[in-house]
Formats: structure tokens, sequence, C-alpha cells
């Protein structure tokens, strides 16, 4: 018989009681300290991964099929290269707090794949259009 | 060497402040073992709404325990990598959420679902992606993407 799970668990009342009745804040961006990673939505309707490269993986949105989001992984070791690399990089750093787009954009300025480049560039336009900044806490 | 490697000194058990404990397939063995989920991620899933928590509450943690697959590694071709002992837990639930209602649905057709686990054994993302086309219990690229396959 397979292991199960549910909803009715300490667990799942807890962050059920926690989650919001009204439709999510949108965009919203959240930096995973463990993962080193950045996620941002920019919208409140689910999604599906399509992963691009090691670096990013974009969010289509089921019903409207457009990208709602995205993920950056490793995000303090590219940060990293780019100040090694691109000293001048570290003036979008101020005070630890990066605008999401222009990492993107520093990720995409790396990719050489057109198939690729056109997925970071729509998902730069969904980042700039949200205009969202996110902190990253080592950096701070 | 992390507690995800091979022959790694290891507990069963994990607790630590400020997470929360769940139970997942053990890739020394086969068993379970515990991992780690932070409450500021339970945050972040909360502020997605009934469809996102319910996600977690439920999808995630029964494909922790019912995968069709676990890989360790990630590859990168490119780049140095010190993520080589990260998991990917590799499920295809019969039924999936949608985020904006908070009903349960059909899982989605040709789509697995991933869980990936930090070789500190915090589990830090998860998602719905496309499946391979040779194999629909895999994710596409499979081949590329990870560097073992544990199970």
């Amino acid at each position: 018989m397979e292991p199960d799970v549910g909803l009715n668990d300490s667990f799942a009342r807890d962050l059920l009681a926690r989650a919001a009745e009204a439709p999510p804040k949108t965009p919203r961006v959240f930096y995973h300290r463990d993962g080193d990673c950045i996620e941002f939505l920019v919208s409140d309707e689910g999604f599906y991964g399509e992963r691009i490269d090691k670096f990013v993986t974009v969010y289509h949105g089921r019903e409207s099929g457009a990208i709602v989001g995205g993920l950056i992984k490793g995000v303090r070791r590219f940060l990293k290269e780019m100040a090694d690399t691109c000293p001048g990089f570290e003036i979008e750093l101020e005070g630890g707090r990066i605008r999401v787009e222009y990492i993107v954009t520093a990720g995409m300025w790396r990719q050489h794949h057109n198939v690729a480049l056109r997925k970071y560039k729509k998902l730069r336009e969904a980042a700039e259009q949200a205009d969202m900044e996110v902190e990253i806490p080592a950096l701070a | 060497m992390s507690e995800t490697h091979p022959g790694a000194v290891y507990s069963k058990t994990k607790e630590r402040r400020g997470y929360a404990t769940l139970q997942a397939v053990d890739p020394h063995d086969g068993g379970q073992w515990d991992v780690l989920l932070s409450h500021d991620q339970m945050d972040w899933i909360a502020a997605n709404g009934k469809g996102a928590a319910r996600e977690l509450a439920d999808t995630v943690r029964w494909s922790l325990l019912n995968i069709r697959h676990l890989y360790r590694g990630v590859r990168d071709d490119d780049r140095d990598v010190d993520d080589d002992g990260w998991l990917c837990y590799v499920a295809t639930p019969e039924h999936a959420y949608n985020w904006k209602s908070g009903e349960k649905v059909r899982s989605w057709p040709h789509q697995v679902f991933l869980v990936y686990v930090t070789d500190e054994r915090v589990v830090y993302h998860w998602r719905w992606d496309d499946c391979s086309e040779d194999d629909p219990h895999l994710p596409v690229d499979y081949l590329k993407r990870f560097r073992d396959k544990v199970f």
C-alpha cells in the first residue's frame, strides 16, 4: 500500500490556515535562502515550468499560456561571478537588493542559443513589467 | 561529504528550528527519512493562495514518498557545480490543484511533478514539468539534467 498524506493533519491545517482566501497579490517575489534561488510570479494562475538552462526556469500560465513567472537558480554564485568579471555590476546591488530584470538580463547575456535567448527576453519583459526587486540577505 | 551521498554517515531523523519536518524516500536504502521545509517558504506558499497551499500539503508531500524516480546532482557542463548532492524526486500524482480555485483536479497530461531537495535535506522547490517523449514518468531532457539516477 502506498504511503499516503492528506489535508487533515497538523501540517496541512496550519498551512491552509495561513493561506489567504483573497487572490494573492501580484507581482510577488521570494528569495529561497536554502536553495539560493529567486522565484517570482506575476499572476495568480497556476503554471508549469520549462527549464531553459541550469540558471533559469520559465513558468507558463496554465490558462493564459503567457510567461507568469520564473525561477533563477544559483543566485549568490552567479552574482559573485558577475562581480568578478564585470565589477561595475555591483552598483546594481544596492544594500543587497537587486531588480529582478537585471539578474535575468545578466543571465541572458551569457546565453548563446537563439531559442533560449528568446525565452530569456520574454522573461525579462515580464520581470520589467512587474517592476520587482528582491533582497539577497547574504549580500546585504 | 553531504548526507545525500552514498556511504554518508547520517540520521534518518532531522529537525531544525524554523523548519517543518516532512517524510521522504531515503536515497540510501529506499526507506524513509526526514527532510526539512522552512517556515519562510511555507509563508511564501501560503501567500500564493489555497491552491498552492494544498499543492504543498498534498502533492508535494505525496510525491516525496511515492516516487517514480529519484536523481542526485544537477548536471552542468559549462560551470563548476557545488550542488551535485542535491536531489530531485520525480512523481506522477493522479491529481493536482487549481491554483486559483483551490479545487482538486485531474493531474496535467504529459507532465511529471518534481520536488527538489538540497544536500542539507531542505526542500526548496517543486513544480510540474513536461515529461520526456520516451518515458511519461520522467521529465523532459532527463539525460541532460541530472548526474546520477538513485532509483
